[in-house]
């Protein structure tokens, strides 16, 4: 208790005291006066006065007791009571509370992950523009969007999961950006931690913002970090200020780390077909997203007038929406995993509570005489409930700090295990927080009412004529908790049946002979003649070494492109420039056609979703962009593993001016040999290059599948829980069951049973639940499967049959040892 | 101390207090005073238990406390009954009736 508490304490009652010595000095005052008023002589009057009041120190006591703080002590009784029945039973109190512990912290740590981002939440009045396909736009049209509109006041732009190097040279590091345009931190409300934010006046300059975690990382919480400079893409940039922790970008989950003006794409401002940006706005008052929406189309019809594309593109109306903000490609599959997650952790809660409902059964089995005794002593039955609901508190509140502290730890161990990143910047954050710790208190409440109300309300109904026994709540738990960890189980089996599937997924190329390099020529500043030399010479240089195969050059390789070209008619199309050898290397497969030549430039590939579209049945290839498409490849996942096949162009060029570009390298032995030696010699070209990193092909694919792993990870350890609490549940609850039956036994086996046709007869009675929990849990799983994906018929025999021997383990074991229980001693018991 | 006058039989105290309050506010003294005079002095309030039975009988809600000027212009805790307590008193006053009704049959007929 602290000083202040103490002080308020003594302060309540120094009023009471005051206000009953009034009162009852009013009384006596009057009762004297009363008597003077007779006739009586004043020491007389007091005399008879006080003796007819009899003790005044007795009254007051007496008072006391009613006062209106009698409830905090008797609280206080029953915490005193409940603490000292806990520890005088150390084993039972530390199962309960490791059943609550576990159950309690699993949800803690998932809740510590969400939390970061479902409540991430965007203000009242913003909403997203974008055209109902989804596709960016371009700087100009935002900048006519902008200044053009009259039903937004704040607008703005940003182009998420940019991937930046930040620093220079050895300390350079990547990281996950985002350019952000017009008023992006006003409108989304977010304050500065450090310094300021950028606004709509900054866009030409260099300035960025960075994220608390890199400015307590990187700059060791510098509070005078605003002016100074952060190199960006080999660009210095200064720093504005620090977004709070709080604030994570818009690619949720993933936290960005850096945002900057649009100084790093200048060369993207003059374009009107070059779309990158995706935008978002705040409402004026008093309009509505509808409104918005039609006032913006007619805008946009003005604007494709004045700005006549080189083609009339297909109608793409535009829609004004609640955010969804996050560009994610993961942020739908986020969603979905939290509420499973949620959903699954819930039911692991569940499972623990139901434990230590036996548990507080079996005890109250075991405690009947104590009990009796009280409530032939008067305990009232309310009262007694409420000593038995103090208990479950304790054991929830004593739960929910072990889960915490677990969940404390296991929170960094699990951000751990997804490596620091997956894929360079992009994390997962997490942190406990107010809203964590609420959370967390409301289970350990919770788990009063789950875990402790049935059997306190039992136990005090209880009397000494009827038995304490309570085989069908018991049985019903047994049948609750087998179906549970069945559809925990099933769950954590689709997720890592669906991983092992996503590891055998085809990528649409060979990745199991393919080493990548990403080259940026930016720190050598050379020109264009001159960098497309150099690529020329890295190119021969690695195709050079013993052992490679093929080489290509392209401007971005598969997963995590997100380039796209307008094409009249067919409007966005994701797109990549490759050499004439892109595909060999890539081991991609010829569908149609004929590969292009090493000398022939201006050519284009297409792949089956695009030629389906263009040509369908198998119509000859004609022309696209102006160039002659020679070739139809499958469709290869370009953004995600997941993603639906959508039209692709390949465009093929021999020779390559931009400063970013990246490097196929076909392998004839394993890729992670050449690694370094292909670094080393690109390296030698020249010195000044930063550090280059090659990767192989499958590295690059187990980035994408973090997630996945992730998941079917984190959902497997939790399918352990659940079976190893359900485990340690249905022994307990088991083992009392036949505990209260040992002098049933022991008459059977004193009258001749076979040892064997009792044990045989035991285990055919706790086989009903077991069995019926395991039919309910089956069909739960299904129709759970069905929203999920599939879950196949092994898997789930497989976890039948888990479950099945587990708890014949758990009835033969107790059984056993109530069979070896000599009868005579058994009977001499009761 | 003579017993002269009979001290209120235990339990019935609550609904004497009840009933008096019936009437309006009122401070202890006041009751214990109304209590006596009303029963022309057959019933004397033991006065140790009057305000243990006034604190208890505020924890039930049926009365409520509250300090006011007395009619001699000194500040008394003056006790009022509340709609709780109105209904509690219309079923002790029934109570009542059937048990003394009870106790006269047999008293007459034993």
């Amino acid at each position: 208790m602290s000083w202040i508490q103490r002080l308020a304490a003594s302060l309540r009652s120094q009023k009471l005291e005051r206000d009953l010595d009034q009162e009852l000095a009013f009384h006596l005052d009057m009762r004297i006066r009363e008597k003077i008023a007779a006739g009586a002589d004043p020491d007389d009057a007091r005399r008879d006065v006080l003796r007819r009041f009899g003790s005044i120190d007795r009254a007051k006591e007496a008072c006391r007791e009613h006062s209106t703080f009698a409830w905090l002590s008797a609280l206080r009784q029953d915490l005193r009571y409940a603490a000292r029945n806990l520890s005088k039973n150390p084993a039972f109190t530390a199962a309960a509370a490791a059943c609550l512990a576990i159950g309690i912290g699993a949800n803690t740590v998932v809740f510590s992950f969400v939390n970061a981002f479902l409540f991430q939440s965007v203000p009242a009045g913003v909403v997203r523009i974008a055209p109902a396909s989804g596709a960016p736009i371009s700087y100009l049209e935002f900048q006519d969007w902008q200044r053009l509109n009259r039903v937004f006041d704040r607008v703005f732009a940003y182009a998420p999961g940019e991937l930046f190097t930040i620093g220079r040279g050895p300390e350079s590091q990547p990281v996950l950006g985002e350019t952000v345009l017009g008023d992006y931190f006003r409108t989304l409300a977010v304050v500065p931690a450090a310094g300021r934010l950028l606004d709509a006046s900054d866009e030409s300059q260099p300035l960025a913002v960075i994220s608390h975690q890199l400015w307590r990382h990187r700059f060791h919480s510098d509070p005078a970090i605003a002016g100074q400079i952060l190199w960006i893409d080999r660009q210095p940039f200064t720093i504005a200020g620090v977004v709070p922790a709080a604030f994570h970008g818009m690619m949720a989950p993933w936290s960005t780390d850096v945002w900057a003006t649009a100084a790093l794409h200048r060369d993207r401002l003059s374009s009107r077909n070059m779309g990158w940006l995706a935008t978002g706005a705040h409402l004026k008052s008093g309009i509505a997203p509808r409104q918005a929406a039609a006032a913006m189309n007619s805008l946009d019809a003005e604007l494709k007038l004045e700005h006549p594309g080189p083609q009339p593109s297909a109608p793409d109306p535009i829609v004004v929406d609640r955010p969804g903000l996050s560009a994610s490609p993961i942020w739908q599959v986020f969603l979905v995993m939290s509420a499973l997650l949620m959903t699954v952790v819930g039911i692991v809660y569940l499972i623990a509570c139901a434990n230590v409902a036996g548990l507080l059964i079996a005890r109250a089995a075991a405690r009947r005489r104590e009990i009796f005794i009280r409530l032939s002593l008067g305990v009232s039955r309310g009262r007694l409930v409420r000593q038995l609901l103090t208990e479950s508190l304790l054991l929830g509140l004593l739960g929910a700090a072990v889960g915490a502290a677990v969940a404390f730890l296991a929170g960094d161990a699990l951000a751990a295990l997804f490596p620091t990143s997956i894929s360079h910047g992009f994390q997962f954050r997490h942190a406990i927080d107010l809203r964590v710790l609420a959370w967390t208190l409301a289970l350990a409440v919770g788990s009063v009412l789950f875990a402790g109300l049935l059997p306190s309300l039992r136990a005090s109904r209880q009397n000494l004529a009827a038995p304490a026994r309570a085989p069908r709540l018991r049985q019903f738990l047994i049948v609750a908790q087998v179906a549970a960890s069945v559809l925990v189980l099933a769950t954590a089996g689709v997720f890592v049946r669906s991983f092992q599937k996503a590891l055998a997924l085809n990528p649409g190329f060979d990745a199991a002979h393919l080493l990548t390099v990403d080259l940026s020529l930016s720190d050598l500043h050379y020109s264009r003649p001159q960098t497309q030399d150099f690529y020329r010479q890295v190119r021969d240089a690695v195709a050079a070494l013993p052992g490679i195969e093929s080489v290509s050059l392209a401007d971005v390789l598969p997963l995590g492109n997100r380039r796209e070209v307008r094409i009249p008619q067919l409007g966005a199309i994701a797109t990549a420039t490759v050499g004439p050898d892109y595909f060999r290397t890539m081991g991609i497969p010829l569908l149609r056609g004929r590969e292009p030549q090493r000398d022939e430039p201006s050519l284009a590939v297409v792949n089956q979703a695009l030629a389906d579209r263009l040509w369908p049945n198998r119509q000859p290839l004609g022309e696209l962009l102006h160039r002659q498409v020679v070739e139809v490849v499958p469709n290869t996942p370009q953004w995600s593993l997941t993603e639906t096949p959508r039209p692709f162009l390949y465009q093929i060029a021999t020779q390559f001016d931009q400063p970013l570009t990246a490097l196929a390298i076909r392998t004839a032995a394993p890729p992670a040999n050449f690694a370094s030696q292909v670094s080393e010699t690109i390296q030698r070209l020249n010195a000044d290059l930063p550090p280059i990193l090659a990767q192989t092909g499958e590295q690059r694919l187990r980035l994408w599948l973090e997630p996945q792993r992730a998941a079917a990870l984190l959902l497997g350890t939790l399918g352990l829980a659940a079976l190893a609490l359900a485990i340690t549940g249905l022994y307990a609850l088991l083992a009392q069951l036949l505990v209260q039956r040992t002098p049933e036994i022991a008459v059977r086996v004193a009258l001749g049973a076979s040892r064997r046709r009792v044990l045989a007869l035991l285990l055919r009675q706790s086989a009903i639940p077991v069995a019926a929990g395991i039919a309910v849990g089956v069909a739960a799983s299904a129709a759970f499967a069905r929203l999920l994906g599939q879950l196949d018929a092994p898997t789930l025999l497989a976890i039948v049959a888990l479950i099945a021997t587990v708890s014949a383990a758990a009835t033969a074991i107790p059984a056993y040892r109530a069979l070896r229980i000599d009868p005579a001693s058994a009977l001499r018991c009761e | 101390m003579t017993k002269t006058k009979g001290d209120v039989l235990r339990g019935t105290l609550d609904l004497l207090i009840l009933k008096t309050l019936e009437a309006g506010p009122m401070h202890g003294y006041g009751i214990a005073s109304r209590i006596e005079q009303v029963s022309e002095e057959l019933l004397r309030v033991e006065e140790g238990s009057l305000y243990p039975a006034l604190h208890r009988i505020q924890q039930t809600g049926w009365i409520r406390a509250q300090w006011k000027k007395s009619e001699n212009g000194r500040p008394a805790k003056f006790y009022r009954l509340t709609a709780a307590g109105q209904k509690q008193l219309h079923s002790e006053e029934e109570r009542w009736r059937k048990l003394t009704r009870g106790v006269s049959k047999i008293l007459r007929f034993a």
